[in-house]
């Protein structure tokens, strides 16, 4: 008799218990994400990424920790680095420009790169190709190639129609922080359109030496043209002196247009970069290779006008590129 | 085992299985049966509803992708409606309407107004600073001679830098409706598609991406495949998409896999101007998620519903066969002769009526029953009680017999006294006629002695005054004295006797005046009894049980008939047989013989063929080394 009321009973228990699902524990991913510069403070390629990540359902505190190396001091940042590297369990690095990229570069070891962004990887020596890096590392550019750098010198040239010579401004690497393409670019576009160009190589625009600023109150018509290869983040001591001098200062992002009184930019939106990003770091963290997954140039360009700095240097920008421009601070 | 018994063997069990399997074949079959048909009729109907919903999420990606192209072909007619075209052609002041289209259609990356001639008047670029000198010469291309005639030209996609997909359009540009001046060329960055690929939504999991009719994926949820140039041309659902078919392709649905491997639900359509396949793909699991859940209720109902089914057969089959159990139980217990016993059923069917008629049987064998008892109990009385009487009167029997025998024993020797002396001549001489007639009263005085004697050691051995006492003598010597003594009879009677060899130990352990007796009555017995000239033959040799000795005495008399060798033990019974010589004695020699035996712990028995002889056999303890006085000193003989 047992079994008659058994195997209904089995069978019960069959048709209840099919619901149960596996347990899942949360791991930590960690990641370090590095700055050549001063405090993070409101960086949008950060800000970007945060979003980014947490619209991929990573929280910080509780499956992501992320773990900011900086040093204004480019040796320091890297030996910091290398530091927090030996600590162990760092799954991904996050590179916040091109120094940062050849920084994390040299010590890194297995661990794998994101750069956000970086100027002309292939160039720069990060990767073979963009579609297949075949490296440890990859990310998004800030240039598509050398010709956007002409580009940008094109449509500061637009906004300051008076413009005819333009100080380059150039990070302290030994190259310059800028390639013989991207020189030669600036040197052609510069010859088109009939400016005289002069290159200043400095650790940081704060160190920008008197000598800038006398030439430009030497010669009318001086714009400072930062070279966006080192993505000079703090540009307000440079825009203030600028500003006295009546000079326009072409800067690297839109914060810094909107935030440093710098005149404009043409660039593509770093809080995009950012965001962007979170999705590299997010598959990388699934177990994807970095040299699998392309690298991804950027899809526009923004132009970006600060029109009350304008007015306080004399400029009086053309109303078309008003018109034309994304975004305008007054 | 025999089938009768085998069939009254319980089976536990067996009924309720078989109305279990009955009940739940019926009700559960039907019950399956109907869930599995509900089952694959919903599979199938909702396989065909996914389909078709999933056809239509491709028909709607193709409609906004299609829209979206549109879209740009639209802003791109636009820029060429500019008044400044009708005023001044393509002059330099074209090129902040070139700008501006720049600015409306992030897509597009570059765009160049050609003159009639197909030479590029104005040339502008989103990321690029161009020579304003160079004038590029288009004339030859397709994108120009195409939209010369008037209609708008979609290139071939190429991937600049080997990852980002492009595609060149070209609209007409026209002074006035039908003159045509020149073509506004614009190079599409088919990126921007991937916004709206990466919106189009299939459930939770399902993606959309577009295929040229070379095979490169240019629009994918997962960028990275665009980037790195992806080919899906192997995939049938591609094959499928981009087979050539009529222009108004009906969306369809097939089961496949996707880049990844991925079992997929695919679906498709086809946008002929643009030459392109646009894909969607839903994870299997995912498209049939409802299709399974429904399924996996309608199966979760099905197993709740069959369980409980089994669970009501099991019910039913125990309420069904519960009664006959009690039945069974309440029978065994009234076989087993618990006639008290009822049984209590209450079904209101035939059931009940028969357990009625087992009460009503019960009851007739209890009253039959207790009328007989009470028959034997009575019947029991009168025997114990006239056993009682038996056995008084057997003993005043006995006290009567040894008072009669002592009181005549002592006359009857004063008489043999008497009669000896007469004939001695103690009264004087007497004739012959005298001597003859005191003869005979002497004989007849000393067989009535012997009768008395016989009776008096009868009485003695039935009220278990006769005393065994048990010693060790010589068997062999035994029987020689008893022959010596006896020779005499049988000799008168001219009858031979031998004793048989004795090979073996003849030590017996017995009273050996109680032996004598038995051995000289069945000697007498067989002189008695065999016909002159006859003989007599005394064996002796170890018995069967090893303690024992037997001694046989065989005669050549008449035999005993079958049917009388039993009653030859009872005390006074002769037997009596046409032709037989009637013979002196009143029939205890025997039965006080087998008596005496019997008290010595043997046994005593007769072998014989009528007309030949009798053989009669006795046996008696035989002396062993240790062998202590284990015989009973006094008792009586049953």
């Amino acid at each position: 008799m047992k079994f008659a009321v058994l195997l209904p009973c089995l069978l019960l228990a069959a048709s209840i218990g099919l619901a149960i699902g596996p347990s899942q524990t949360t791991r930590v991913n960690r990641v370090v994400v590095v700055l050549h510069g001063p405090a993070v403070g409101n960086l949008p390629q950060v800000n970007g990424l945060r979003a980014g990540l947490e619209e991929l359902r990573y929280n910080e505190g509780e499956n992501l920790a992320l773990k900011f190396v900086r040093d204004e001091n480019l040796p320091l940042m890297r030996d910091r680095l290398r530091a927090e590297l030996r600590r162990g369990d760092i799954d991904l690095i996050v590179a916040l420009g091109t120094v940062e990229t050849v920084a994390a570069k040299a010590v890194a070891g297995g661990v794998p790169i994101v750069f956000l962004p970086a100027t002309d990887p292939i160039h720069s020596g990060f990767v073979s190709s963009l579609a297949t890096p075949r490296a440890n590392m990859t990310g998004l550019t800030f240039f598509i190639d050398s010709e956007s750098v002409g580009k940008q010198l094109a449509v500061f040239r637009q906004i300051v129609p008076s413009l005819r010579h333009v100080i380059t401004l150039t990070d302290g690497r030994p190259d310059g922080g800028m390639n013989n393409q991207l020189r030669a670019r600036l040197k052609l576009t510069a010859g088109r359109l009939g400016l005289e160009l002069s290159e200043v190589a400095v650790a940081s625009a704060a160190a920008v030496g008197g000598e800038v600023l006398s030439h430009s109150k030497r010669t009318p018509g001086t714009g400072v043209f930062v070279v966006c290869t080192g993505l000079f983040r703090r540009l307000i001591d440079l825009a203030q002196a600028a500003a006295k001098l009546r000079a326009p200062l072409f800067g690297c992002s839109a914060a810094q247009v909107a935030e440093q009184k710098v005149l404009m930019t043409y660039a593509p939106d770093l809080y995009a970069i950012g965001y962007r990003g979170a999705w590299y770091v997010d598959r990388i963290l699934k177990g994807a290779a970095p040299q699998t997954l392309a690298v991804e140039t950027p899809r526009k360009f923004d132009l970006v006008i600060n029109r009350k700095t304008a007015q306080e240097i004399g400029l009086k920008v053309p109303p078309e590129m008003l018109m034309l421009a994304d975004r305008v601070f007054d | 085992m025999l089938p009768g018994i085998n069939s009254r063997m319980p089976r536990q069990g067996r009924l309720v299985r078989k109305y279990f399997f009955i009940f739940a074949t019926l009700i559960g079959g039907g019950m399956i049966t109907s869930g599995l048909l509900e089952i694959y009729f919903r599979f199938y109907e909702n396989q065909e509803q996914i389909a078709a919903t999933q056809a239509e999420a491709a028909k709607a990606a193709v409609s906004k992708i299609a829209q979206y192209i549109l879209e740009i072909e639209g802003q791109m007619k636009t820029a060429t409606l500019s008044r400044v075209v009708a005023i001044s052609g393509l002059g330099p002041e074209y090129r902040f309407e070139l700008s501006k289209l720049l600015y409306v259609a992030p897509a597009i990356t570059e765009v160049a107004a050609l003159d009639g001639q197909g030479t590029a008047q104005l040339h502008v670029s989103r990321f690029r600073a161009l020579d304003p000198t160079e004038k590029t010469d288009y004339s030859k291309s397709a994108a120009f001679l195409q939209t010369q005639q008037g209609v708008t030209f979609f290139g071939r996609v190429y991937f600049l830098r080997d990852t980002e997909p492009y595609m060149s359009m070209a609209v007409p540009i026209e002074r006035f409706p039908g003159s045509v001046i020149g073509v506004l060329l614009a190079e599409v960055h088919l990126r921007y598609i991937w916004e709206i690929v990466r919106d189009i939504r299939v459930g939770k999991a399902g993606y959309a991406y577009i295929v040229t009719r070379s095979g490169d994926v240019i629009a994918h949820r997962d960028i990275d495949l665009v980037l790195k140039r992806q080919k899906a041309d192997h995939l049938e659902q591609v094959k499928a998409a981009l087979r050539p078919a009529p222009v108004i392709q009906k969306p369809e649905s097939m089961v496949t896999s996707s880049l990844s491997g991925e079992k997929v639900l695919s679906s498709y359509a086809f946008l002929p101007g643009l030459d392109w396949a646009v894909v969607v793909e839903q994870p299997l699991g995912e498209a049939y998620e409802t299709l399974y859940a429904s399924l996996f209720r309608t199966s979760t109902l099905l197993l709740l519903g069959f369980g409980m089914a089994l669970l009501a057969a099991a019910y039913v089959a125990r309420r069904v066969v519960q009664p006959l159990h009690t039945l069974q139980r309440g029978v065994e217990r009234i076989g087993k002769g618990d006639l008290d016993f009822r049984l209590q059923i209450a079904t209101g069917d035939e059931i009940q009526t028969l357990a009625e008629e087992f009460n009503q049987m019960a009851a007739a064998l209890r009253d039959a029953y207790a009328n007989l008892e009470d028959k034997v109990r009575e019947r029991t009385q009168e025997l114990v009680i006239a056993n009682e009487r038996l056995k008084e009167v057997d003993k005043l029997k006995s006290q009567f017999l040894s008072n009669v025998s002592h009181e005549l024993k002592t006359p009857l020797t004063a008489i043999g006294s008497l009669v000896d002396n007469m004939i001695d001549g103690l009264t004087g001489p007497l004739n012959g006629k005298q001597t003859r007639y005191m003869t005979g009263v002497k004989e007849s005085t000393e067989r009535l002695a012997r009768l008395i004697s016989d009776l008096l050691d009868l009485s003695v051995i039935e009220t278990g005054k006769t005393e065994v006492r048990p010693a060790r003598f010589s068997l062999d010597g035994l029987i020689g004295e008893v022959v010596e003594n006896l020779k005499p009879l049988a000799v008168e009677k001219g009858i031979s006797m031998e004793i048989g060899q004795n090979n073996g130990d003849a030590t017996a352990w017995a009273d050996r005046d109680k032996i004598t007796q038995v051995l000289t009555n069945l000697i007498i017995n067989a002189v008695k009894f065999s016909p002159a000239g006859g003989s007599l033959r005394l064996g002796m040799a170890p018995a069967s049980d090893a303690s024992f000795l037997e001694v046989s005495v065989s005669d050549t008399g008449p035999g005993i008939p079958p049917t009388e060798v039993e009653r030859i033990f009872h005390e006074f019974y002769q037997i009596n047989q046409p032709g037989r010589e009637k013979t002196a004695g009143v029939g205890l020699g025997l039965a006080i013989s087998k008596k005496l035996v019997e008290m010595h712990g043997g046994k005593m028995r007769v072998e014989s063929v009528p007309g030949q002889g009798s053989t009669f056999f006795f046996t008696l303890p035989s002396w062993r080394p240790g062998a202590g006085p284990s015989l009973s000193t006094r008792g009586t003989v049953q």
